[in-house]
């Protein structure tokens, strides 16, 4: 915070106005909607994991494709629950900030 | 950069797609009634009548998995939920903003549906066996499990949003940016767009679209069927 103020005093910028609050709160949402999104990590994860355990399913039982295909979407769907809240706090923090 | 409240200015017509999907459902049923009505029952269904024996089929086969022999009694509402689901996810190729996209319309959906499991609960395992369920595994996860239940329809109606919504925030910074080429005169710009937005419309107008009806309509007799006892 300090150097970022050193840095706007060495700008010669006016670190009293409005524009300059304004300025870190959209630095500020912008950091953490980028660090909000990263929820997706996991959820890819888990979501490729149920889709390869699914497809070594298929393959030892090709009969039950239908049982296993829509197990394996119910599952993605609820390990997808995570990472679309950490992209609705992003969302929200672009629209609020 | 993109303003976002560009995005949300663009989109002001969502309570217009709010009515026409509606409107859409219900024509949509007022013909296949109509039609079933004066059908010959000994002859096969053709036309609009087969398309409504086939979603038909496919709810009854859904519920049937799930339910046992008390599918019948929730297979009309779950039903329903997958045609106003299609027809509004499928809507943002008309260029509307989807009713879904609008938070009002996916927590409505997920609130009905924690009303129907609450419901169903009562009605088939009694209010007694009912309000025993809070109470296991053991006393001291009352507050787990009324936050669990209370999470059900909140946390359906934040995935049907958070996927149909994300989709259409996409789709529109692609449009502002051919829009931009289109503007600053690249050669060719103009030529490209065509062929780069059905790609994007299709992955997430039409796939995660029809994949968000099946997870709804599958998670609401799943939720169901946790609260109905065992036959």
């Amino acid at each position: 915070m300090n150097l970022l103020l050193e840095i706007m005093m060495f700008l010669e910028v006016n670190i009293s106005g409005t524009d300059f609050v304004n300025g870190l709160k959209g630095l500020g949402a912008g950091i953490g909607a980028g660090i909000a999104v990263l929820t997706g990590l996991g959820s890819g994860i888990g979501q490729g994991l149920s889709a390869g355990l699914a497809a070594q399913g298929v393959a030892r039982q090709p009969e039950a494709v239908g049982a296993i295909r829509s197990t394996m979407i119910v599952g993605q769907a609820v390990a997808e629950t995570a990472g679309i809240y950490g992209l609705i706090v992003a969302i929200l923090l672009m629209f609020v900030f | 950069m993109i303003n976002l409240e560009q995005i949300l200015n663009v989109y002001k017509s969502s309570n217009f797609a709010i009515i026409a999907v509606s409107i859409i459902v219900i024509i949509f049923i007022i013909i296949v009634a109509i039609k079933l009505k004066k059908h010959d029952p000994t002859k096969p269904p053709k036309g609009i009548l087969l398309l409504a024996e086939m979603v038909v089929t496919f709810t009854n086969n859904l519920c049937q998995d799930a339910l046992g022999s008390r599918w019948k009694k929730f297979a009309p509402y779950v039903m329903f939920e997958g045609l106003f689901l299609l027809v509004a996810n499928l809507s943002g190729l008309l260029g509307l903003m989807p009713p879904t996209a609008n938070i009002c319309v996916t927590l409505t959906l997920g609130i009905v549906t924690g009303f129907i499991i609450h419901i169903a609960g009562i009605k088939y395992s009694g209010i007694k066996e009912y309000l025993k369920s809070y109470l296991s595994p053991n006393p001291i996860m009352l507050p787990i499990n009324i936050f669990s239940e209370l999470v059900t329809p909140i946390s359906m109606g934040l995935r049907l949003f958070g996927n149909i919504f994300s989709g259409t925030v996409v789709i529109t910074m692609l449009y502002f940016v051919l829009d931009k080429i289109v503007i600053l005169s690249i050669p060719f710009g103009n030529i490209i767009t065509p062929f780069i937005t059905p790609v994007f419309h299709a992955v997430f107008d039409v796939f995660l679209g029809l994949i968000q009806v099946y997870v709804f309509m599958l998670l609401t007799v799943i939720f169901i069927s946790q609260k109905i006892p065992e036959e």
